[in-house]
Formats: C-alpha cells, sequence, structure tokens
C-alpha cells in the first residue's frame, strides 16, 4: 500500500520534472534580460499577456501551435524509427509549393476538393523530398542528419529562385511573391475576426492518425522494432530499408501538410518566409514530448506561446523575438539537465522501494 | 578416456559424495581465522591480502566478507562458477569498483585502490576476459597508451618496441610490435595484453578466464609462459571455472561460491573432485545423454550447404567454401573456436548476411540470399549468439517479443491492423509451455532475468514448427539447471525430426548433445565426424587447425 | 592575362573562404576521434563570430576579438561536455540543443546590444599580410600570396593537428578514448577529461572558424551568419574519414566551389543566382554519398561512457 503510493508519487514527480527544470530557462533568459537593462518581470507579463491575454492573442498562439505541432509530429515519428529528420523546414516548403501548385490551378477554384488536393499535394510533395535523404542513407549509408540540414538550404535557395522567377506573381514588380491561391482553396476561419483557421482540426487528427498508424497497425509494428533494436529487427526478418522510406516518407508528408496549411489557411501564397524556423523549433519539440504525440501536442502549444508572446514583446518593448529560440534551446537543456538528475532520483527511490 | 566418462564418473562421484558429507563446507568465517594466521606466522608474507571483502550490485551480494591473500611467485586460481563473484573480487583489486566494506593490503601496505591507474601503480596489472584492445591501433600503442612514465609530449615508439621485444624474448611471449591489433589471433591479443601489464613493471598479474578462447595450443603456451613468469618472480591470480586448467597451472586454489570463500587449498593436496563439489555444492542431476541413435538408413538432409562463401564483417573474404549437410532429425555440433565464423555462418544460413559464392538450399529449395523473412517462412527457426541484443527488443513487452518474428500472420494481424487479444493468447500459451516467470504482461522484458529472456527466445523459435533449427552459444551464461532444460528442449526438437545446427564454444555441450560434430577452423569446415568415432582430444587439436588422420 | 587574374583571384577566394570550414573541420575531428559527436558546431561558429565580432567593436583590438570568439564557444563546448559526458545525454540531442542556442543566443544579444538598427555597426577588418618573397611575383603574386594572418593560421594547424593526433602521448589518448573508451581507462587514462579536453579544443577552433566570418570577410555581424557551415565541416570530418589531411582537402574544394560560384555570378552567366549559392551544400552531400564508409569512424563515436558499468 505504502509502496504503492510512492510509487505514484513517483510518476507524478517525474511529468512535473519537466516544467520544474523548464522553468530555470526563464531565470537564465531573466538574467540577461535584466542585464541589458530589461525589466524581466516586464516582459515575461507582456509575454504571457500577448500570447493569452486578447482573442487574438489565443488565436495566434493556436495558429502557431498547428505548425509546431505538426512539424513535431514530422519529427517524432521519425524519431521512432530512430532516424533523424531535421530537414522538416525544407520538406514543409517543397510542401507548400506543391499546395501553391495547386491552389493557383484550376482544382484549386473548387470548394472542398481543393482544399483537399492541397493538403494532398503537400504531403506527397514533402514526403517524396524526404526520400532523398532516405535512399542516401540507405544506399550509401551516410547519416541523414547532416543531409537533411543542408537540403534545408538548398530548397530555401530553390523556392527563392522559383519566387524571384517562374512563380512570381505576374501582377507585382517587386515583391516575390506567387499569385494568391483561389479563395475556394483557403482554409476556413473557425473563430471569426481572427486568423485562427481550420488547419487546427486537421492537427488534431493528425495526433489520431500517428498514434494509432504507430501502436496500432502492421507498418507500425515494423517501424518501431527497426527504431528499438535495428539487428532485433532484421533478425526477425523486418524490411528495415521498407520502413525507413515509409517513416521518412510519412514524416516528410506530415512537414509538408504544415506548409500546405501555412500557404492554406494563413499566407493564401507562397512567400520566402512562411516558416520563421519552424523546422528547428520541431526538433525540440519532438524531444521535448518524448516522441508520443500528446507529450508534442503539449510542447508545441507552450512553444507557441512563447513565439506569439515574444512577438508582442517585440512590437511593445523592441526585445528582439530570438528571445524565444534561446528560451527554447534553453527550456531542451535544463530539460535534460533535470531528467537525469530525476532518473538518479528515481533510481534511489526505486532501490529504497525495493529493499523495503 | 572420453569426455562422456569422465563426467559419467565425476556425477557418479559427487552423488556418492553429497550423501555422506553433507556439512562439509567450512566455515567461512573459521576460514578467515586460518588465513589471519598464515599470513602473521609466515616470514614472507601475502604480496596481496585481501580482507573482509564486501561488494554489492543494486540488490545483489557480488562478494560477501571475503578474504583471499597471493603469495610471491605463485599462481593462485580462483575457481568458481558464473556468477561466483570471482571477476568481481579481482575488479575491486583492480579498482575498476569500490568495496562496500573490506580493507586490501599490497606488499604489506595498506591500499585504498581507486581506479586502475592506483592498481598499476601498486604493480597490479589484470588482463579481462574480453580484451581491452583498439583493435586499429598497431601493438606499441595499445601497450603505450596512459602510461605515467612517458615523458614529454611527443610519442617514443622506437623505443617503446625495444622494450617490448625484450619482454616478449624474456617470458617467450611471442609479438611483432608493429602489427595492428585488429589482425592478431586471440591468442596473440592475449600476449598484448599480457606485455600490457609487464611493461609497467607489474608483478602481480590478474588473468580473468585467459583459456575461454584460445585453442589447446595456445592455451599450452600461455601455460609455459605463465610458469616462467612466476619462476622470475611475478605472481599471478588466474580465474578460471575450468577444473582442468586449475590441476595443471595453479599452486593454490581458493574456491568461490554466490560470493562467499568455500575454501582454500594447495592444488598439491586436492582432487578435481573435491574441487567440483566446493564449486558447486548442490545436488545436481545427471545429465541425460542422447546415445547418438544410429538408424539404419540414412535420414533425408534438411539442409544442404553448397561450396558457400562469404565476406565477415571486415569485407574480406570470411567464410570460404562451406560444405556441409544437416539431416532430418539430428543434432550436428560445429566446435570451434570463439570468431572463426561460427556468426558468419548462422547469419548466411538465416540470411542476415550475402552469399558470395555457392547455394544453400533448405528442403530441397534454394535459399540462398533470400531475404529472412522469406527464409524464416521456409522453414528455419534461429536462436541467435547474442540472444538478449539479437533475439529480443528489451523496451518490448513479452508479447510483442514472442509474435516478432510472426506479428504480420493471421491470427496476430488482419490486412492493416495488429491483433492484440490473438497476441496475448499465444503469449499465454508459450509462457505456460515454457515456464516462463513474469511478473507483469505488458512491462518491457528489460526488467527480466537472463534465463527467462533466453526462454522467450526458445519459445518464439520453437513454436515455429520449422524444418531447421540454428542454435548459437544457447548456455552461455546459465546456471547448469537452465543449460540442462535447453539441451533437453534441443532434443526434443530432434526427436520430432527437426535438423539442429548447434555452433558453440563449449566443447563439453557439443560432445555431450551432438550426433555429429564439425568443426570450424578460419572459416572453414574442416572436418565433420559421427560423434563415436571421436574424441576430446582429437576435436581439440582440429580446433587448432590441426587436420589430423584418423 | 585578365583570364589568368581571374582564375587566380577565384583560387585565393577559394582558399580564403575555406577557412572557416578548416578551422571547424580540424577541430571536429579532434573532437570525434575522441568519442564524440558535436552537432553544436554551428552553433559554437555563430558564437564565435559573434564574440569576435563584440571583443573587437568594444576595444578595437583584434586580440581581444579572438579572446572572445574563442570564450563562448569554449563555454558551450563545457556544456556539452557536461551533457554528454557527465550526464550521458543523446550526444546528439546534446549537440542539437547547444546549436539552437547558439543560434538564438547570438541573435538575442545582437539585437539586445545594438537595437534594431538598420546600419549594421562594422568594425575594421584584419588587414591581409603578404607572404615575403612570394608576394612578390608579378600579377599574381599580391593575389594569391597575400592573406589575413587567421587563414595562415589555419593552414599552420593542419600539420599541427595532425602531429597533435598521431605523434604525441596526448593525441595517442584522444584516439584510444574514441576507439575502446573501457581500455583507455584501464590503462590509467580520465576518459572523461580526455573528452572534455577534445570538446573545449573542437569548441576553441570552431569560434576560430566563426571569427573569420566577422573578422575577416565582412567586419560585421548578421543573424546566421555562418549559414551552415558548421553543417559542411561535419560533413567533411566524414569525408575526411577522421584525419585532418583529408578533412582540409573537403574544405578546400568547398571553399573552390564557392568561390568559383560567386566568380559565376560577378561573369554574369544563364543560370540563377540561387543555382550556384546551392553548389555548395550540395557538394558536400554528393562527396559523402561517393566516400563514405562507417568503417573508418572511431569506434566508439556517440557512445556515452560510464565507468565500472556491467
Amino acid at each position: 500500500m505504502k509502496v504503492e503510493l510512492q510509487r505514484k508519487r513517483l510518476i507524478s514527480f517525474r511529468s512535473c520534472v519537466p516544467f520544474l527544470s523548464g522553468g530555470f530557462a526563464f531565470v537564465v533568459v531573466a538574467i540577461i534580460l535584466s542585464l541589458a537593462g530589461v525589466n524581466p518581470i516586464m516582459a515575461y507579463g507582456v509575454m504571457l499577456k500577448g500570447a493569452f491575454g486578447s482573442l487574438h492573442g489565443i488565436a495566434d498562439t493556436l495558429v502557431k501551435t498547428t505548425s509546431l505541432l505538426l512539424l513535431g509530429l514530422a519529427v517524432a515519428v521519425a524519431f521512432k524509427c530512430k532516424v533523424w529528420n531535421l530537414g522538416t523546414e525544407g520538406q514543409l516548403y517543397i510542401g507548400a509549393l506543391g499546395a501553391t501548385l495547386i491552389g493557383i490551378s484550376i482544382i484549386g477554384s473548387i470548394p472542398i476538393l481543393g482544399i483537399i488536393a492541397m493538403l494532398a499535394a503537400g504531403f506527397v510533395f514533402g514526403g517524396c523530398f524526404a526520400l532523398i535523404p532516405a535512399a542516401l542513407k540507405v544506399k550509401f549509408g551516410i547519416s541523414e542528419i547532416i543531409v537533411t540540414v543542408l537540403l534545408n538550404f538548398v530548397v530555401l535557395l530553390f523556392i527563392a529562385y522559383l519566387l524571384h522567377g517562374p512563380l512570381k506573381d505576374p501582377t507585382t514588380v517587386f515583391n516575390p511573391y506567387s499569385p494568391v491561391i483561389f479563395s475556394e482553396s483557403q482554409l476556413p476561419i473557425i473563430l471569426p475576426h481572427t486568423r485562427l483557421h481550420a488547419g487546427i482540426i486537421i492537427a488534431a487528427l493528425a495526433i489520431i492518425a500517428v498514434y494509432v498508424l504507430l501502436s496500432k497497425t502492421k507498418i507500425g509494428f515494423e517501424i518501431r522494432s527497426v527504431g528499438a533494436n535495428i539487428k532485433a529487427a532484421r533478425y526477425a526478418g523486418m524490411n528495415v530499408t521498407k520502413s525507413i522510406f515509409v517513416i521518412m516518407g510519412i514524416s516528410g508528408g506530415i512537414a509538408g501538410i504544415t506548409g500546405a496549411v501555412l500557404v492554406s489557411g494563413v499566407q493564401h501564397l507562397l512567400i520566402e518566409g512562411i516558416s520563421p524556423g519552424y523546422g528547428f523549433i520541431a526538433v525540440i519539440i519532438a524531444l521535448l514530448g518524448r516522441n508520443n504525440p500528446f507529450g508534442v501536442a503539449i510542447a508545441a502549444f507552450f512553444f507557441a506561446a512563447l513565439m506569439s508572446g515574444s512577438e508582442v514583446m517585440y512590437r511593445m518593448l523592441g526585445i528582439p523575438s530570438s528571445l524565444a529560440i534561446t528560451l527554447q534551446a534553453l527550456v531542451l537543456i535544463f530539460v535534460l539537465i533535470g531528467e537525469i538528475f530525476a532518473r538518479l532520483q528515481i533510481h534511489k527511490t526505486e532501490n529504497a522501494m525495493k529493499n523495503w | 578416456m572420453t569426455i562422456k566418462d569422465i563426467s559419467k564418473t565425476f556425477f557418479a562421484k559427487l552423488a556418492k559424495f553429497q550423501k555422506n558429507t553433507k556439512t562439509s563446507v567450512r566455515d567461512p568465517d573459521s576460514l578467515n581465522v586460518n588465513v589471519r594466521n598464515y599470513a602473521k606466522n609466515k616470514d614472507n608474507g601475502p604480496i596481496v591480502f585481501m580482507k573482509g571483502i564486501t561488494c554489492r550490485f543494486g540488490n545483489l551480494i557480488a562478494n560477501q566478507n571475503i578474504t583471499f591473500d597471493l603469495k610471491k611467485g605463485e599462481i593462485h586460481a580462483l575457481l568458481g562458477e558464473n556468477g561466483a563473484g570471482k571477476t568481481t573480487l579481482t575488479s575491486l583489486l583492480y579498482g575498476l569498483y569500490q568495496p562496500e566494506s573490506g580493507e586490501i593490503y599490497v606488499k604489506g601496505q595498506h591500499a585504498v585502490i581507486r581506479s586502475p591507474s592506483d592498481a598499476i601503480n601498486l604493480g597490479i596489472a589484470m588482463v579481462h576476459q574480453h580484451f581491452l584492445l583498439t583493435l586499429a591501433h598497431s601493438v606499441t600503442e595499445n601497450i603505450i597508451v596512459g602510461l605515467k612514465s612517458t615523458k614529454g609530449i611527443f610519442l617514443n615508439l622506437d623505443k617503446a618496441e625495444e622494450k617490448i621485444l625484450q619482454i616478449s624474448k624474456k617470458y617467450g611471449l611471442k609479438i611483432d610490435p608493429k602489427s595492428t591489433v585488429g589482425n592478431l589471433s586471440v591468442g596473440e591479443q592475449q600476449r598484448v595484453e599480457i606485455i600490457k601489464g609487464l611493461y609497467r613493471d607489474v608483478d602481480i598479474l590478474i588473468l580473468d578466464e585467459p583459456t575461454g578462447m584460445l585453442t589447446p595450443m595456445e592455451e599450452k603456451a600461455l601455460f609455459e609462459a605463465l610458469r616462467s613468469m612466476v619462476n622470475q618472480g611475478l605472481s599471478i591470480i588466474f580465474i578460471t571455472h575450468k577444473l582442468r586448467e586449475v590441476m595443471e597451472v595453479s599452486n593454490r586454489i581458493t574456491v568461490l561460491r554466490g560470493g562467499n570463500v568455500v575454501g582454500i587449498v594447495k592444488t598439491s593436496e586436492t582432487s578435481e573432485d573435491e574441487l567440483a563439489r566446493m564449486m558447486v555444492g548442490r545436488t545436481v542431476s545427471v545429465n541425460q545423454i542422447s546415445q547418438g541413435s544410429i538408424s539404419k538408413t540414412t535420414p533425408p538432409t534438411v539442409l544442404e550447404i553448397k561450396n558457400v562463401s562469404a565476406l565477415g564483417n571486415s569485407n574480406v573474404l570470411f567464410l570460404k567454401d562451406i560444405r556441409l549437410d544437416l539431416r532430418k532429425g539430428e543434432i550436428l555440433g560445429i566446435a570451434g573456436v570463439d570468431g572463426n565464423g561460427q556468426n558468419e555462418l548462422a547469419e548466411v544460413i538465416a540470411g542476415l548476411r550475402k552469399v558470395k559464392y555457392g547455394e544453400i538450399s533448405m528442403d530441397g529449395r534454394s535459399i540462398a540470399n533470400l531475404s529472412p523473412r522469406q527464409i524464416r517462412e521456409l522453414g528455419l527457426s534461429y536462436v541467435p549468439e547474442d540472444c538478449l541484443h539479437t533475439g529480443l527488443i528489451l523496451e518490448y513487452s513479452i508479447i510483442e517479443n514472442l509474435v516478432l518474428d510472426r506479428w504480420y500472420t493471421k491470427p496476430y494481424s488482419n490486412k492493416l491492423f495488429l491483433n492484440k487479444t490473438e497476441m496475448m493468447k499465444f503469449a499465454d500459451k508459450i509462457i505456460a509451455d515454457f515456464e516462463i516467470k513474469i511478473i507483469e504482461l505488458n512491462a518491457p522484458v528489460s526488467s527480466m532475468s537472463g534465463g527467462n529472456l533466453q526462454k522467450i527466445v526458445l519459445g518464439r523459435e520453437l513454436s515455429r514448427d520449422s524444418k531447421v533449427l540454428i542454435v548459437h552459444n544457447p548456455t552461455r551464461g546459465l546456471d547448469i539447471g537452465a543449460t540442462e532444460y535447453i539441451h533437453k528442449q534441443l532434443i526434443k526438437q530432434k526427436e520430432n525430426g527437426v535438423g539442429v545446427l548447434l555452433l558453440s564454444l563449449d566443447l563439453d555441450e557439443i560432445l555431450t548433445v551432438s550426433d555429429r560434430i564439425g568443426v570450424i577452423y578460419e572459416g572453414k569446415i574442416i572436418k565433420i565426424v559421427e560423434k563415436q568415432n571421436t574424441d576430446i582430444d582429437q576435436i581439440g587439436l582440429l580446433m587448432g587447425g590441426k587436420a589430423i588422420k584418423t | 592575362m585578365v583570364d589568368l587574374v581571374f582564375t587566380v583571384s577565384i583560387i585565393a577566394s577559394g582558399i580564403r573562404l575555406s577557412t572557416p570550414v578548416i578551422f571547424a573541420a580540424l577541430g571536429e575531428t579532434i573532437v570525434e576521434r575522441s568519442g564524440v559527436v558535436n552537432l553544436g558546431i554551428e552553433g559554437m561558429m555563430l558564437m564565435g563570430a559573434f564574440g569576435g565580432f563584440i571583443g573587437t567593436f568594444f576595444t578595437g583590438s583584434i586580440f581581444v576579438g579572438l579572446l572572445f570568439a574563442i570564450s563562448g564557444p569554449i563555454m558551450m563546448a563545457i556544456l556539452m561536455a557536461f551533457l554528454s559526458v557527465n550526464l550521458r545525454t543523446n550526444q546528439l540531442v546534446a549537440g542539437l540543443a547547444i546549436w539552437l542556442l547558439g543560434t538564438g543566443l547570438t541573435a538575442l544579444l545582437y539585437r539586445l546590444i545594438f537595437g534594431v538598427a538598420t546600419i549594421s555597426p562594422k568594425i575594421n577588418e584584419i588587414s591581409p599580410i603578404g607572404l615575403p618573397i612570394l608576394s612578390q611575383i608579378p600579377v599574381i603574386g599580391s593575389i594569391l600570396f597575400s592573406y589575413d594572418p587567421i587563414v595562415y593560421l589555419a593552414f599552420l594547424l593542419v600539420p599541427l593537428v595532425h602531429i597533435f593526433l598521431f605523434k604525441t602521448n596526448l593525441g595517442l589518448k584522444i584516439r584510444t578514448v574514441g576507439e575502446n573508451p573501457r581500455q583507455a581507462d584501464a590503462s590509467g587514462v580520465n576518459v572523461y577529461r580526455i573528452r572534455y579536453l577534445a570538446l573545449i579544443i573542437g569548441g576553441a577552433l570552431a569560434g576560430l572558424g566563426g571569427s573569420c566570418f566577422t573578422l575577416v570577410s565582412t567586419g560585421s555581424f548578421l543573424e546566421n551568419i555562418t549559414a551552415g557551415q558548421g553543417w559542411i565541416a561535419l560533413a567533411m570530418v566524414i569525408f575526411g574519414r577522421w584525419k585532418p589531411f583529408y578533412a582540409v582537402i573537403g574544405a578546400l574544394i568547398f571553399g573552390m566551389v564557392d568561390s568559383f560560384q560567386i566568380g559565376l555570378q560577378s561573369i554574369g552567366t544563364a543560370i540563377p543566382t540561387q543555382f550556384l549559392l546551392m553548389l555548395p551544400y550540395i557538394l558536400p552531400i554528393i562527396i559523402m554519398a561517393g566516400t563514405y564508409k562507417r568503417s573508418y569512424a572511431p569506434a566508439a563515436l556517440a557512445v556515452p561512457y560510464r565507468r565500472g558499468e556491467r
């Protein structure tokens, strides 16, 4: 009875760790801010108010949550197979490109179908692009980590080329924008007078889909097995190559859908800065969410609030919004440290419980 | 005398002894007193004296109040079964772990040994069971790394090589200092390990199961070198579980069991029987030894390997021209020193390694270079060497591990989804059939004991209803009871008509259960003989690559 | 004559452009030889670029700038070592955290210090020094043999790092720790200390590499000024099979390609600029695919070490 109680307390302690240790990140940034002559309490206050203080703020946070959640899922899914997809940023752009092509074509003028076709195009474009690092990994054995990062740069340049050239809106002279997509293929706003669009529903569906895929389906079992122990998976007759291709396709596909959602729901056209580095934050989110779809959702919401809050902070106090990424990286570092200490503590307690 | 005879007499004597004297196990406390007196009275006190040593790993007590002494110029054997605490005790002396309580005296001085470098400073070196060598580096680099005595910034390889050659000559440990360690044989690598200690001018050498991977010839050379070392004033602690070796090489013996000292004896005043009794200390049922029933007609071949060659891990041809046929309902044992191609052979059959040349057929169908799944579906079961890491996914539950090979088939899944209920049903059956002890069905298997984990793999592979079963070192690290259980299972498979290919480093195991015995040496099967036409000496010679005429 | 000058200046600028990658790749070679993968190298380079810039900006001394350039990355290296060596977190995760920290922190600090000015502050770059005699060669001499001192330092370091790794006692310790930490430990080498040391050296070199961007080429700092060259350096270590000389060959190829595409841009060509700019990023992928073999990697790469593990 007592042991059971202790175990429960242990579990709740464990789930608190990320939050407690994440708090240290805020302390560190507060010190930096006060050294720079900014009152950190005021700064954080503005941030909090910006993220949650108004309907607009909340909507903006949720819009950002949508992107971060989808991308976080993309990274987490690949992690499940021990594949490091650091190229979600690039895959997002390729997916956005695919979606834009559909959105400005005749298909984009068909209601509902236009949106579905855009999402599908985002998935296919992003997924296929992600097969490049998968193929290099399988065929030549080179690490997907470096390849996916480098390909991000290539994609950004490619998109820049398109927007300055073939895909440039013919009606503008200076702006490197694509034409606006048909209004039929724009995601509907679900909260009137805000920017909150139906993408958040897509993100919710994606959580469920990823959960079912990984824990209920055959291919999910194979993928998890390859991720958990590649030697044992091979030995048991599983197809490692197939798993890597499938998971990279899905991961890139989800990243591509993120791009499609950004085009269809937020920008309604393709621009160079459609993602303010979401792909990199997604890696932190996946790690913090322990690659669990629901954990990813929580982390995504938290980081989205940080981002929208820091944007308001920038507008009001002139504090650079790169504060957000600093905070996020620090949260990751402190959570890493916190988890180790928690593990040690838990280890001790568990041993004590065994002896008891 | 064959090993069978030896084991028969051994077990007979053992049974007799246990009937007569149940109280023969000496009281450890009285032992301590003896040792203490001994240490006081002799004018040349022990060079190493460990007193009241206790060491724990979590809940496991590895050493309990152990007292041990080593005299100058002797070979002192530490004898005991797996898990008796031999390696732990010496690791404490070598500074790898810290004892919970107890004291260590080296050369009459109280010593606190916090790290291997402390041990080396005290003149103690240890040669581990698994060598601690960098395969990519040269012999000299391996020997001089971390040396305290090297002055200056730059490496001085020439001077070091000179000293290595001197040592090599002095004790008869032949080695080329310039060669890359990865290219050396196991015996040579061991010499590098020993020289590593001697180079640091140690006078106490700990050898942990040094003969495990040697051929009989290399073993002989090692023993000679050891004798030459003690003659020149060195002292040696020799860890082993092999009675024959103890009798052959040691001066004194300390026997450990379950973390306790059960006896200290002079080799000249003891016998293998007495040692075995102390070491095991409990009833051991006599092994059911299969009689290798020979039917008049040769049964059909289920696995035929014709002239197969394959690459090793370093991309050079490692398996060369393997020829082998496995018959229905037999156990074919493959003996050999570790690293002579056993793993590669198993992998080639299982489809985990490409066949470069040659042909493999199972039950008449060619299986060379099919995928592992196709080969399994055609009727292969395979219990791999590194069961824990190759045969299982430790973070998975027992259910998931049991269906690791069949999750995609009916009834465990339909076209898209897994069927957890059916998986559970199957798991319940295997758990009952193989008497697997589980705590919780859905917990990761990593919390289970080694023997139970082995049973999971065994349960999965033996329930496959296959034609060929490959087992690789199935009993390594298991206690006698578990070993016996596995042998029974193998024999049951054979009786059911499965062709069993047993790859094992344990010669006794091979001689106990196989019908025919093959020997693998440097990637070749150099001979296959019927069991009744051979003996341990012949197999031993073959394992060392010496083909003799019979 | 014009062609000759053009070719020579492409080569000279290629050498200049490869300098940051050479520094970073040399550092990473040492780090990976000790069995640690430092994915945070990009963040450390950014920190180096930033540190070099503010150090020089506020004191006017290039020397202080260089000191600042290496001290930030060294602190990050210590953090990386604490995470990956002491706490044994996944090295890849720890490296990514360091990378993102460098990205965020440099951007934040730069804006906090200099505000959102439209004209970016500038420092005086290091001026080139001609090699004696060689730089006197007519026409090409002054182009091909006249660099900033930091470029010479990079090339001087190549043989030094080689000698350090393969000819010194400390180098042997580092290599053994990367191949077989258990052996190293058993031989009395402090694995933790060696990995700390390797990471600190790697951090300092990454910092020097980063400082090239602000102290040599532009004289000003921009967010993400390193533009992925830390990742390129990582690719070059793999291409170079964990050997300093080979890694530098990779870095030089990178520099030449980069300089070539800049040259092409300047003379004008039908190929869109963006495609030329892609070349330096595609090149490492291609050469890795062509040459990679796992067997060259240190055996204990990315494996945390724990003493007395059973």
